[in-house]
């Protein structure tokens, strides 16, 4: 077996213990004297993993993050001085394997190595079936989804109009897509539209289309999503987020099986099925006098519901490795297998971007793994939200809502701190800079579960 | 009148009304969201960008306040993993008003000590005029336009540094002459006029000539190149960029304009193809930056090195280069620019999700930075990506990026670049005949500016980020 090789650039108090460690965990260690030569040794050859110190000269966000970015540099590992909230955040956006407190002991940096180490047997990846690509493949043999097979082998050849709710990210495009190719309209074409990115007023003339002339500057007639969807489906998602207005014209043409242009004088006969999808709770928004009541029972005519990837139980590791198997063939990456570790790290996380959220990790993760297969350090888990932050989001502690107290954010991060050292108060209370005492008193206060009794938020 | 910053929500009355129509693709103008979010949702939570901008009056007094909540706003969280995410603008994002009161009144501040210090150096101006010192009205009245370009008011900038050029003009001093007409030269191209520009800089050459100015003569060279790159006359910029380097000799000890002037003359010859040749004057410039130890080149250094290899195709080189390039970036200018050309690279390699990432890195940049310009270079590439997956919805961003362009009167060349790729992406998507319109709408735009092809203008695939060329005077 090759010996690990690690990279390392920290304090030159730190430098023996780190050595000690590395000597420990039987690996060859180089030591980079500055920032420069760091990335000069990236730039040479790739590396099992790096320990970078935030109190380092010239370390800052925009260099860690290009590192944790780096192929070549595998695995992170930071240390910093002292507890810090903002630290432990950013090791967390990082995906950082530890953040170990300064100054180094080697007992602790020898811990760290091992668990690098021990990754456990590997479970290799299924060859992709034909066909499959990440928009399309409906995966998953838990309990809830096999309800939602059902549902679907049951209504996919009806006409009726099907509404599918579940949080953000559940996949319900890719059911709304199996339902049409399950569908006798699968020759037909599939329109999807997405009800909450579209301004009101190009969600009008975007589903319905307009006449030439309709409007200043509307020089051309233009084809409506729903005469394009002719024959085929039309899937509107978000719905809950369309305007009264245009909640009332949806509603005559599912009723009327007709559309009429902006500025046009006569209805054109469709033949469209509808099948719409909202993360909202319909029924409050109906309650709220948000949504149209009759719309409401127009497009439920069938309701189904994903489960949050959280409740799917082996589902997730299912999904994790068919992505790890469609992202290796897209991106040309000759990935054979995950470790056990990796897996059980993506099946205990909580997902609140669920199956968009997964996919997205294993893209990078994929992207990040120079050897044949995926260690937990090229994951990146809750770092992977597609949207950037705002300048509000960069100046607060960065993973919770801007809208959390300082309390929500103490709980969170408590939390998160207790999962890292296994449940060991203790430990936790050293890693907070705080007496024990203290932190018991946190624990029963925000009513926290210890990972021993249930999941960290 | 100046018009709203991200998400213009009204009708503009101004110039050009053919070039106005941002809703191209449904010949109407976007209304506020804010009937669909806020009185749907009965007044409640939801308070967007674009509801601001709706229930604000558009006036310049309150453009440092909309800005500032700009930069403070956040991403939904509610939509962090949901499909409109993706589709999601500077527009959509939630007003956070915390610490208002507070604000409003530093802003308002601001707002007054910015218009002191004008104030100051106006009347400082007609101090030194009383007192016969051309020289002294002319650097109070181009600091004044400095000002005015800080604040991205580039007709203001312009036109204090026009008042400074007619003073230096009637003093009689070509050294101070060439040197206003340089800046107003380089303000009039930020505003688009890129004919008076390279008038300026041509005028400003012969006056720096006169008064054996080198470095000023080679500086209005770099100037008129980079107003003809930008017009896609890559052979005259090229003309350009070697006659500064004429003017400039050898000269002892060597000056920034070299390095400037060389680093140009690489991104023209690879705009041109010239891929071998590019090459000599790259590093030529690397070995000036080493001897004059110059820090500030290392991004620019970057990333013409990283699209050096992007042209060869190679992108893992190309990305390491640009990576670097955007962590040494001083500015925000610098880093959005590159950071949009490190996404560019990932893009052409398929890393759909990397690239979509760093390009929301350089929106949330410029957002913060408040500099919208960008933001529609921002937009298309996010457009692009989409419509490359297949996705219908992309035409959002584009939209977008024309309201930006409509809304900031940024030049003419960004609506035409942005009814370009819309063009092409809704012909990818399989609309072609509002493809074909697009495309045919900004074929006329790059005629007027006198750009012979689509192809040669679309520049922003692989921008050129260069220093702006100046000397230290004022």
């Amino acid at each position: 077996m090759t010996r690990r090789r690690i990279l390392g650039l920290v304090n030159e108090i730190d430098a023996p213990a780190l050595e000690d460690g590395a000597r420990g965990a039987d690996a060859d260690l180089i030591l980079a004297s500055s920032v420069d030569r760091l990335f000069k040794r990236l730039s040479e050859s790739e590396w099992e993993l790096c320990v970078v110190s935030l109190s380092a000269e010239h370390v800052d966000d925009a260099l860690l993050e290009r590192l944790a970015g780096s192929s070549a540099a595998g695995a992170l590992i930071l240390t910093a001085r002292g507890a810090s909230l903002n630290a432990a955040l950013l090791a967390d956006r990082l995906g950082a394997l530890a953040l170990l407190r300064e100054p180094l002991e080697a007992g602790g940096v020898a811990d760290a190595f091992e668990a690098l180490a021990d990754e456990g047997p590997s479970v290799e990846l299924s060859p992709l079936e034909e066909g499959q690509d990440g928009r399309t493949a409906l995966i998953g043999e838990s309990g809830e989804m096999a309800e939602v097979f059902g549902t679907i082998a049951k209504v996919a050849r009806s006409t009726s109009t099907v509404l599918i709710t579940g949080e953000s990210g559940t996949g319900k495009e890719v059911v709304a897509r199996t339902l049409h190719t399950q569908s006798d309209r699968s020759e037909g074409p599939f329109v999807a539209v997405n009800c909450a990115a579209i301004p009101e007023q190009l969600l009008e003339s975007e589903l319905f289309g307009h006449e030439k002339g309709a409007f200043t500057g509307a020089i051309a007639k233009r084809t409506g999503r729903f005469q394009r969807a002719d024959g085929g489906t039309l899937f509107l998602d978000e719905i809950g987020d369309m305007s009264a207005v245009l909640q009332a014209k949806l509603l005559r043409v599912l009723e009327e099986r007709a559309v009429e242009r902006v500025g046009g004088r006569e209805a054109e006969e469709i033949d469209v099925r509808v099948v719409a999808a909202t993360n909202q709770s319909l029924s409050e928004a109906i309650l709220d006098g948000r949504f149209r009541e009759d719309l409401y029972y127009r497009l439920a005519v069938v309701e189904l519901a994903l489960p949050p990837l959280r409740e799917r139980g082996d589902d997730v590791r299912r999904l994790a490795l068919h992505f790890a198997a469609l992202f290796a063939e897209r991106h040309g990456r000759e990935i054979r297998a995950i470790t056990t570790k990796a897996l059980s790290r993506i099946a205990e996380a909580r997902w609140p971007g669920n199956i968009r959220e997964l996919r997205n990790v294993m893209d990078r993760a994929v992207l990040l793994t120079s050897t044949d297969t995926i260690r937990t350090g090229a994951l990146r888990i809750g770092a992977a939200a597609p949207r950037a932050a705002s300048a509000a989001e960069v100046a607060r502690p960065v993973g919770y809502p801007a809208t959390a107290s300082l309390a929500e954010v103490e709980a969170a991060h408590i939390a998160k701190v207790l999962a890292s050292v296994g449940g060991h108060i203790g430990n936790a209370a050293d890693t907070l800079g705080i007496h024990r005492n203290t932190l018991s008193r946190k624990i029963q206060e925000y009513g926290l579960d210890t990972p021993d009794h249930g999941r960290a938020p | 009148m100046h018009a709203a910053a991200f998400g213009g929500v009204r009708l503009r009355i101004g110039s050009d009304r053919e070039e106005r129509k941002p809703l191209y693709r449904h010949g109407i103008r976007h209304t506020s969201f804010l009937a669909r979010h806020v009185l749907s949702n009965g007044g409640m939570n939801r308070f967007t960008i674009d509801d601001l901008r709706a229930a604000l009056p558009e006036l310049d007094e309150l453009r440092p306040l909309v800005d500032y909540l700009v930069a403070t706003s956040v991403a939904d969280p509610e939509r962090t993993w949901s499909g409109s995410s993706e589709l999601g603008t500077a527009g959509d994002r939630l007003v956070e008003p915390l610490d208002l009161e507070e604000a409003s009144e530093r802003l308002a501040l601001e707002v007054f000590e910015h218009r002191s210090r004008i104030y100051g150096l106006a009347a400082r101006a007609i101090a030194a005029l009383t007192e016969g010192d051309a020289e002294a009205a002319t650097e109070a009245l181009l600091q004044a336009a400095s000002l005015e370009a800080e604040k991205g008011e580039a007709p203001r900038a312009a036109a204090y540094a026009d008042a400074a050029y007619r003073l230096a003009r009637d003093a009689g001093d070509a050294t101070l002459a060439s040197l206003t007409l340089r800046r107003r030269a380089r303000h009039r191209r930020a505003e688009g006029r890129y004919e008076d520009a390279r008038r300026d800089y041509e005028e400003a050459l012969v006056l720096a000539e006169a008064a054996e100015d080198p470095r000023g003569a080679a500086e209005a060279c770099v100037g008129a190149g980079n107003v003809c790159e930008e017009q896609a006359r890559w052979g005259e910029a090229e003309d350009w960029y070697r006659r500064a380097l004429s003017l400039l000799g050898s000269h002892e000890p060597p000056v920034p304009e070299q390095w400037h002037a060389l680093l140009n003359l690489h991104v023209v010859l690879r705009s041109m193809g010239s891929l071998e040749g590019c090459l000599e004057p790259l590093r030529e410039a690397e070995a000036l930056v080493e001897t004059l130890d110059d820090s500030s080149a290392v991004p620019f250094l970057e990333n013409a090195w990283g699209q050096y290899h992007m042209a060869l195709r190679d992108f893992d080189t190309a990305e390491q280069h640009l990576r670097r390039g955007v962590a040494e970036s001083a500015d925000a200018r610098s880093e959005i620019t590159i950071r949009l050309n490190l996404a560019e690279t990932l893009f052409a390699r398929g890393r759909h999700l990397d690239a979509a990432e760093e390009a929301r890195r350089a929106e949330r940049r410029a957002i913060v930075s408040s500099m919208p310009q960008k933001l529609p270079e921002v937009y298309r590439l996010l457009g692009r990506i989409l419509a490359d997956e297949g996705i219908l919805d992309a035409f959002v961003l584009f939209e977008r990026a024309l309201q930006i362009v409509d809304a900031r009167d940024l030049p003419a060349i960004e609506r035409a670049r942005t009814l370009q790729a819309y063009g092409e992406a809704e012909s990818s998507l399989g609309d072609t005949a509002t493809g074909r319109e697009l495309l045919s709408e900004a074929d006329r735009l790059y005629e007027r500016l006198g750009i012979e092809h689509r192809r040669d203008a679309w520049s922003d695939r692989y921008q050129g980020e260069r220093p702006i060329s100046e000397s230290n005077q004022t």
